[in-house]
């Protein structure tokens, strides 16, 4: 087992770089995550999430830059030896169709050198972990997407990793499966295993991150914890309505805003900022609502919110 | 250090690691054994009994037998090559581009080359199996005179690991999977033909001979003619070192040539 001491980082990452052919994907990136942590990567799709994951377990040799993984080097002569200690779900799952539920576990599981009593025990716990136990002899096609997501995350424990990495884990799932999987993930943090996901949920990243980066074609934008960066970038408050609502010359009453299709959100530090809005008689349907994660995602990917 | 992007080879091959890759495989390939096993078996029983039953009265003695004497050793030749090349064509570039099973098996600790050697052990296991199941079915046809035709276990293995790294380096260049008919049809086809399996090299003119000692299934059919009929000839050993020499040169090349398809 590798060791490292609690304060040091237990990714470590500067002037990162990933080309494909003439095309950056990962555009020079430094990033730290440490133990224990809930590492959140969010952008829009291509802005090199799954690209620097695949670098961090050597599925994806990179281009230059400097990368750690448990102070070693994970595309150095201790690749193999980071691996033990990590496990991945990847965005698609790729589970062995033709085998049962149990055995693609014991499969996996020998890829991490188990066997014998050792293997089956451990299969058998995350059977039980994610309430996969009565479904241990059924063939993967005869699973919903809910299980299978369950079934591929359970196999990235099989080696009992110090790090998970999870490339959009609850895409696709009912609320009920996704709350499932959260459930999971903060039982792991809290057993001190750390964690790094992407995802295209502002609500999972606000509840399940303590640190994340919103990247943007192969950059970083910012980074930070969710309710900190909220702070830092944006006022407290948005006031969301219908453009229909809005009384003729709405643009030029000095509030911040910013137009999403048919509706605009101004954006203020209090209640009472809102009251020099002037809208048409009658009224449509007003939000008055804290700045939340996706307001700062679509301002610093999208349209901008500080033009 | 790997951070220029340049494939380095991992020399190291963990045994429980290698065996975990083919155990893989064994175990999904035994899941439809009737569907995988059977179809194989009866093929080259098919040949045997279309050209043998059909051409034999025509033909006559050929090599010192009847017809069917002739082509029995070299369908135990044609299932390794056919069930080699197949697996590693349609089925690598399936495990590949749809099920992603090497990303599954990357994102391991399993290193690039214990996997390769997983699967291409496996492919060869799966080739041995294929020799003795034919070797059975042509047996009981009265068609193979030595008990040393039981070598053909370990030459199918040879001969498997050849085709099989020849189907892999095809296969880590083609990135659509029609395209293997190609390869079927510009190399395994011609193969099929123009390697001593229907009839003796030795009535072709002579730049044909050469051009056909250059094929591997040319060795492997020469091979296992020899230890059906347990006969042990000095040239033996040539088309043994053939092969061996035709896996020696593959190898590397897989290894690079494969690895830089997969881990991009």
């Amino acid at each position: 087992m590798i060791q490292a001491k609690l304060s040091e980082p237990i990714i470590s990452a500067r002037g990162l770089i990933k080309c494909f052919g003439p095309v950056r994907a990962v555009d020079c990136i430094d990033f730290e995550v440490y133990p224990g942590e809930c590492f959140g990567m969010l952008g829009p799709n291509g802005a090199g999430k799954t690209s620097t994951m695949r670098m961090l377990y050597d599925f994806s040799p990179r281009t230059a830059g400097e990368l750690s993984v448990f102070g070693l080097d994970p595309a150095g002569r201790d690749s193999v030896r980071v691996r033990q200690s990590i496990g991945v779900v990847p965005q698609a799952d790729n589970l062995d169709l033709e085998l049962t539920v149990r055995e693609n576990l014991e499969v996996y599981g020998g890829y991490y050198g188990l066997h014998g009593r050792k293997l089956r025990e451990r299969v058998e716990r995350l059977l039980e972990l994610m309430s996969l136990s009565d479904k241990a002899r059924a063939r993967i096609k005869q699973l919903s997407g809910g299980m299978k997501r369950r079934l591929t995350i359970v196999r990235a424990l099989i080696g009992d990793p110090r790090l998970v990495v999870l490339d959009e884990p609850t895409t696709g799932l009912d609320p009920h499966a996704r709350h499932q999987i959260w459930d999971l993930l903060r039982e792991l943090t809290g057993s001190g295993v750390t964690i790094v996901l992407t995802t295209h949920y502002m609500d999972e990243a606000q509840r399940l991150c303590d640190r994340l980066v919103i990247m943007d074609q192969g950059k970083i934008l910012c980074q930070g914890a969710p309710d900190e960066l909220i702070h830092r970038h944006l006022p407290r408050l948005v006031l969301e309505t219908g453009l229909q609502n809005l009384a003729d010359g709405w643009g030029e009453q000095g509030i911040r805003f910013e137009q999403r299709g048919d509706q605009v959100l101004f954006l203020a530090d209090s209640e009472a900022d809102f009251r020099l809005l002037r809208f048409r008689d009658g009224g449509g349907r007003k939000i008055i609502r804290p700045a939340n994660l996706e307001d700062l995602f679509l301002g610093l990917t999208g349209r901008g919110l500080d033009e | 250090m790997n951070s220029s992007g340049i494939a380095l080879p991992e020399p190291q091959a963990r045994p429980l690691r290698v065996l975990a890759v083919w155990r893989r495989h064994q175990r999904v390939y035994f899941k439809f054994l009737v569907a995988n096993v059977i179809p194989p078996f009866l093929e080259p029983l098919m040949m045997l009994l279309a050209l043998g039953l059909g051409l034999a009265d025509y033909i006559g003695a050929i090599g010192g037998g009847g017809y069917t004497e002739f082509l029995a050793p070299g369908m135990i030749a044609i299932s390794v090559m056919f069930s080699a090349t197949f697996e590693t064509t349609y089925g690598t570039f399936i495990r590949m581009e749809y099920e992603k099973i090497y990303d599954a098996q990357l994102a391991s600790p399993t290193s690039f080359f214990e996997m390769l050697l997983g699967e291409v052990a496996w492919v060869c296991s799966k080739c041995s199996i294929f020799s003795l199941g034919v070797l059975l079915v042509v047996g009981a046809f009265g068609l193979i005179p030595s008990w040393w035709s039981l070598l053909a276990v370990p030459a199918g293995f040879l001969g498997g690991m050849v085709f099989a790294l020849m189907g892999l380096l095809v296969t880590s260049q083609v990135r659509e999977i029609n395209n293997f008919n190609f390869y079927m049809t510009g190399i395994i086809t011609p193969m099929f033909f123009f390697s001593g399996v229907m009839f003796p090299l030795d009535s072709l003119p002579d730049f044909l001979q050469y051009a056909c000692l250059c094929l591997p299934l040319t060795h492997l059919v020469a091979v296992m003619r020899a230890v059906s009929a347990g006969v042990f000839e000095t040239a033996l050993l040539g088309h043994l070192s053939v092969l061996l020499a035709y896996a020696a040169v593959l190898w590397p090349l897989a290894v690079v040539l494969l690895r830089r398809r997969i881990l991009v």
